[in-house]
């Protein structure tokens, strides 16, 4: 009896081990590197990731995070060793490297590309070959802190520099620091700002700008609004409407931020992804997201930044369940999820965004819908020359006194450089 | 008379050269007392420089989101130890601790074996070989471990030991090994030869020799390559990301990691991260503070 009753769990043990080992065999193990999902940027992973698990039983996630800064090291290692993962985090720039390079899959027979709006197309792979799948429109504009405006008696928002400059001049009189244009860690801020007031020559500006100056059509040197762009920047020095040694040694990236929230500072030009921290804090208490003030138009304008996305690596090894995770995240009621906490605009056609839901992102909002809106030239402008631009804004900040038609000209040398090694 | 005469200018001059005497061991004392103040005024500047960090870390980790950005160079208003709660619970903090233990622990006893091993012979035979060889280790330590990053990865794959504990054992035993063959080998010089004969008058064998007569003798250096070894391993962020894929398997420092965003930092998680993750380093530094000066110093009065 006690040995028909051992055999008989023995058995049952058995087939349940069996039927377990033969059901994890048949899972596929889907391999997703990503800069966002958990740490500091959770961005609602973990419910999408069990939304997808449950409509594909058969597909086990294996979220790889790592900071974007990482991917960069590793995962060139893992493409040459022909073991990439399966799924890609990917941006503009790791597109023009990877994709340049033939690592990535070509996917614009993919029905989700076909639901990404038809605008954005141009920025999803190299020529018209498509490699990736965007998530979100992020942007850049200019935080308020509303409740110093109030204080200083500015009601409304300024839409043009010299608009700005006043600005400045009443929180000046209120004794509250304008602006702070946080220039240390290689002077992204001032760049963007820039590149706002410079790629814009009109209310709706041509997005074709970028391109023509890129490959030498337009000289910089010759273009007004480049060289009202610089005029601008000596405009809001002369105006105080920020301290340039300060904004030079000042991090984007931590200590702005912080300055800003602790309402040490009226206006902070930044990216929306604050927007989600900000209101998680609830500091600073009343705040609004506006887009950056015009030298060349009426109206504010606001800077789109082409986001991350999706793509396969050519030696993926689940290519099925790749495609079936992309195409996932490309559906309305899925991407709607991730962009809740990571406020942004969506990229696909009569898509959620979640930015446009928010009131206090009312006016940047406006600006785009009015096309009022450049786009952050992500892989058009070369390298050599986004150094070069990187170092003589900051340095013209620093002593605006410069002739900035030599700084325009030395951008013009820097392209042709360029070109003749093309 | 003039006998008092003499015993009268005796005791003046007596008294006159115990002034002078005074004067200057005062003298004396006084200046040793300024170069002491100034030294300790030094020396303690540069631990209050040293620990600034460190404190304002630990201030930091236990202050609310808010109160940072309202006012980050405060003190605490009062200590929010649910901070470290969730760090705990988020990174799988006891986890990550045997992790990196285990693969720290495991590279040093390989690093040490090895690299003494190797470094026995090059330190006792002298000829162009060895030389080549001692010079073949060494340009281990001029290659950017970056530069190094890709081969080791297909090494590592082709040996089927990718997203294993092995693989990354490996692959800090292969990157630490040119230290230790360079810190054994010039220890090993210093060692007489006499002993090494004298335990072959015995009849002791190569292996016995090196065994019970060299090696316990590397106990100093073995010290403080075991300190190199260890901040290497700790310390790292690269190596755990490419060979290792499973969350679970993960060391110390890159789930410390996660706390820092691309684009934005949460200090309530990032404060309490990193303290927790240099603690244990911390603890054992204590502990074993005498074994690490004296493995620090070793070799270096003969």
């Amino acid at each position: 009896m006690k040995i028909r009753e051992l055999a008989l769990y023995t058995g049952t043990a058995l087939s349940l081990l069996t039927t377990s080992m033969m059901a994890s065999a048949a899972k596929v193990e889907l391999e997703v590197a990503s800069w966002k999902g958990a740490g500091a940027e959770v961005s609602n992973f973990p419910t999408i990731i069990k939304k997808f698990e449950s409509q594909y039983p058969d597909i086990k996630v294996k979220l790889n995070y790592m900071a974007r800064n990482d991917m960069v090291t590793v995962i060139p290692a893992r493409f040459q060793a022909g073991t990439p993962p399966d799924v890609l985090m990917v941006d503009r720039e790791f597109i023009s490297h990877w994709a340049g390079n033939g690592q990535l899959m070509e996917i614009g027979d993919q029905d989700f590309v076909q639901r990404i709006k038809p605008d954005l197309h141009p920025y999803l792979g190299l020529g018209k070959d498509v490699y990736y799948s965007m998530l979100q429109v992020s942007g850049m504009g200019v935080f308020v802190n509303d409740d110093l405006f109030a204080k200083a008696g500015i009601t409304q928002y300024p839409e043009t520099i010299s608009e700005f400059t006043a600005a400045c001049k009443k929180l000046n009189d209120h004794n509250i620091t304008p602006t702070l244009l946080a220039a240390n860690n290689g002077g992204w801020t001032p760049y963007v700002f820039f590149l706002a007031l410079g790629l814009t020559d009109g209310d709706v500006p041509d997005p074709g700008r970028i391109e023509k100056l890129a490959t030498g059509k337009i000289k910089f040197s010759d273009d007004q609004s480049m060289k009202n762009a610089f005029e601008a920047f000596r405009q809001m020095i002369d105006a105080k409407c920020f301290n340039p040694k300060i904004s030079a040694g000042t991090d984007p990236w931590s200590v702005a931020l912080t300055t800003f929230q602790s309402g040490r500072v009226a206006m902070l030009p930044q990216g929306m992804w604050n927007v989600t921290p900000f209101l998680k804090d609830e500091l600073p208490e009343n705040f609004s997201f506006h887009p950056y003030p015009s030298i060349n138009g009426k109206n504010g304008v606001a800077m789109d930044y082409i986001g991350p996305g999706w793509s396969i690596p050519k030696d993926a090894k689940n290519v099925d369940a790749a495609k079936k995770w992309i195409d996932f995240w490309s559906q309305d009621e899925n991407l709607k999820i991730y962009l809740e906490s990571d406020i942004s605009l969506s990229t696909l056609q009569d898509g959620t965004s979640s930015l446009s839901q928010l009131p206090l992102a009312e006016n940047y909002v406006d600006a785009r819908n009015k096309l009022h809106f450049v786009t952050f030239p992500i892989g058009s402008i070369p390298n050599d020359l986004v150094d070069h631009m990187l170092i003589s804004i900051t340095a013209f900040m620093l002593d605006s006194k410069q002739d900035y038609n030599k700084i325009l000209a030395s951008w013009d040398k820097v392209i042709e450089k360029v070109l003749a090694k093309q | 008379m003039m006998s008092m005469k003499k015993t009268l200018v005796q005791t003046k001059a007596n008294t006159l050269s115990d002034k002078k005497g005074t004067t200057g061991i005062s003298k004396m004392f006084t200046k040793r007392s300024i170069k002491t103040f100034s030294l300790i005024t030094v020396m303690s500047a540069i631990v209050l420089i040293i620990l600034a960090p460190v404190f304002y870390m630990v201030m930091m980790s236990f202050r609310s989101r808010k109160e940072i950005m309202l006012d980050p160079l405060n003190l605490p208003s009062e200590l929010h130890f649910s901070n470290y709660v969730k760090v705990v619970q988020d990174m799988d903090y006891l986890g990550a601790i045997i992790n990196t233990v285990g693969i720290t622990v495991s590279s040093i006893v390989l690093v040490a074996l090895i690299s003494s091993l190797a470094a026995y012979p090059l330190a006792r035979i002298k000829n162009k070989w060895t030389n080549l060889i001692y010079i073949f280790f060494m340009l281990g330590m001029v290659i950017p471990p970056f530069a190094a990053l890709t081969p080791l990865y297909l090494f590592i794959r082709d040996l089927g030991l990718l997203d294993s504990y092995i693989g990354l054992i490996l692959v800090y035993t292969v990157g630490n090994l040119p230290l230790g063959v360079f810190f054994y080998t010039s220890f090993m010089k210093s060692i007489p030869r006499e002993l090494e004969e004298a335990a072959q008058l015995d009849g002791a064998s190569f292996i016995k020799t090196y065994w019970y007569i060299i090696f316990p003798m590397l106990k100093p250096i073995t010290g403080t390559l075991a300190i190199f070894v260890t901040l290497s391993c700790w310390n790292d962020v690269i190596n755990p990301l490419l060979f290792l894929t499973t969350e679970s398997k993960l060391t110390i420092m890159p789930a410390v990691l996660r706390f820092l965003g691309t684009y934005s930092v949460d200090p309530t998680q990032l404060f309490p991260a990193a303290v927790l993750a240099s603690l244990p380093l911390l603890c054992v530094f204590i502990v074993l503070s005498k074994q690490v000066v004296s493995g620090m110093t070793a070799g270096a009065v003969k």
